[in-house]
């Protein structure tokens, strides 16, 4: 019962749906956030790596008055430094993060900070310095990286949505692994000021939400004044399909039907496919980057010890401290040239370019824990394959949810759009989400909205 | 901010003229970087897998 003696009402599996019942006054904000700090006690998935205490009350007539966030331990908040998966805090210079202070203005109270791998360093939540992350899902079900407790945290229902970070796929890989929504906009549309730093030509600010609309609010308060798209954005698509990667091939066979059948759905017919041949040296032009960045970044704890960098983040700053600048230079040098390129070639003719997020279904944890006995090298690097170059290209990309396996284990699709299209994108994958999804949002049940109601 | 480091130029030619490993580990040391071999079999691969294609595919 409420303090008011009335019933309890759930809340709301979506942003959402909060909103509205809150506007409603089916809800208010006091009680809503009350239930949300509340369940913030059993965190049986390991993914709050801080919470704050209860914030003062928040003006109710706020947009996100009542609406409960948490966000990758990556950034700085209000004066706490972020530990990046550490033990320690890791000193920032920025005050603070102007993104997260939007959202905070807007009405949003910053619940807690979100467990992730150590500097951001991986394709999964592996990392020596915590526990791993629960798959709110299924747990023995890998959790992928390096947001890796911002997924785990919204498919729990542990927040309405959560900030990640997104370098080659930091975002996406998480969002996809746990059944949620991942979104990263194109190239500094959101500023990555108050972040730790991974590779910084590459990093961009992410959102992982529930659902497609709850992703839409939060993007409309962190980027108000973001063009519109200049078309309608009501459908129908002009899609075009990537199915087979140039090095590993096609996708298993439930990912392929399940893909084709979507792209048919969203498309009104069989969506043309096309090969992208060009994806490899996008990659391997990403990955120069991307090594060579993080190795700058980490240079004094390289050479001094300290802080003491775990075998992850030593496997890509490592090799980084050896390539030769020629390499870095060029890649940097070509990077303007590709993207106008490319997004001729794949995105000249059509609204959104669909590719699989994962070549495979979400793989075991103990396939791509490094440190497992049945640590799979092959199941560790499909994780990846599909990302790393659409930040090479700066393109808007999300993972959403259209389906699950035999095991009931998601199957995702990569949205890739145009630069500046991200309300395209976003409006198309809302579409898609109702299509295949309903109203009741991607995950209709968080398990920590369920313990919420007797809070 | 990305330092630059000495090492020439690579091309699959200039890779197999020298020994890889000993150059990286050597470039490592002067850098003050202490690796373990088999981060160094790591760095050897990476170093591989990034080298740019005999015909570098231009934009």
């Amino acid at each position: 019962m409420s303090r008011a003696g009335q019933p309890h009402v759930a809340l709301p599996a979506t942003l959402a749906g909060l909103q509205a019942a809150i506007a409603a006054g089916t809800l208010t904000p006091g009680d809503a956030l009350a239930r949300q700090q509340a369940a913030l006690a059993d965190d049986r998935w390991h993914c709050l790596t801080h919470v704050f205490p209860p914030a003062s009350d928040t003006p109710g007539h706020l947009p996100l008055a009542g609406i409960g966030l948490a966000h990758k331990d990556i950034f700085v908040i209000g004066g706490r430094q972020p530990h990046c998966g550490t033990a320690q805090a890791v000193p920032i210079e920025d005050p603070g993060t102007p993104a997260i202070a939007r959202l905070e203005a807007a009405g949003a109270t910053t619940l807690a900070t979100l467990t992730m791998a150590e500097f951001a360093c991986g394709a999964t939540g592996e990392n020596p310095n915590v526990e791993r992350p629960v798959n709110p899902l299924d747990a023995a079900a890998a959790v992928g990286g390096s947001s890796s407790g911002s997924a785990v945290a919204v498919a729990a229902g542990l927040c309405y949505g959560a900030l990640g970070t997104d370098t080659a796929g930091s975002v996406r890989i998480p969002a996809a692994t746990c059944g949620v929504f991942g979104f990263k906009p194109g190239a500094d549309v959101i500023p990555t000021v108050g972040t730790h730093p991974l590779a910084p030509t590459l990093d961009t600010l992410g959102l992982l939400t529930r659902s497609v609309d709850d992703a839409r609010i939060l993007f409309g308060v962190l980027c108000p004044t973001h063009p519109a798209p200049m078309r309608a954005v009501s459908g129908p698509w002009r899609l075009r399909l990537a199915l087979e990667h140039p090095r590993i091939g096609l996708p298993a066979p439930a990912i392929t039907a399940a893909l084709r059948a979507f792209a048919h759905e969203l498309n009104g017919a069989p969506a043309p496919e096309v090969l992208l041949r060009e994806l490899p040296e996008l990659t391997r032009l990403a990955d120069i980057i991307l090594h060579t960045e993080a190795a700058s970044v980490h240079a004094q704890a390289l050479r001094t010890g300290a802080p003491v960098l775990g075998a992850l983040t030593r496997a890509i700053t490592v090799p980084g401290s050896t390539l030769p600048a020629t390499w870095y230079h060029h890649a940097r040098r070509d990077q303007s040239h590709w993207r106008e390129r490319i997004v001729q070639a794949w995105l000249g003719d059509c609204d959104v370019l669909l590719t699989p997020l994962l070549p495979d279904s979400v793989p075991d944890w103990d396939a791509v824990d490094t440190r497992s006995p049945t640590f799979a090298p092959k199941a560790l690097l499909g994780l990846f394959a599909w990302t790393g170059f659409v930040n090479y290209l700066g393109l808007p990309a999300a993972s959403l949810p259209i389906g699950t396996d035999a095991v009931g284990r998601p199957i995702s699709v990569q949205i890739l759009a145009r630069p500046g299209h991200e309300h395209l994108l976003l409006a198309f994958a809302a579409q898609a989400e109702r299509l295949r999804h309903g109203d009741a949002g991607l995950v209709p049940h968080p398990p920590a909205l369920a313990a919420s109601l007797s809070a | 901010m990305v330092r630059q480091n000495t090492l020439p130029p690579a091309s699959p030619d200039r890779a197999r003229e020298i020994d890889l490993a000993d150059a990286l580990h050597g470039l490592l040391v002067a850098q003050g970087i202490a690796v373990s071999a088999q981060e160094l079999r790591g760095a050897v691969r990476t170093w591989q897998r990034l080298a740019p294609p005999v015909r570098d595919m231009q934009p």
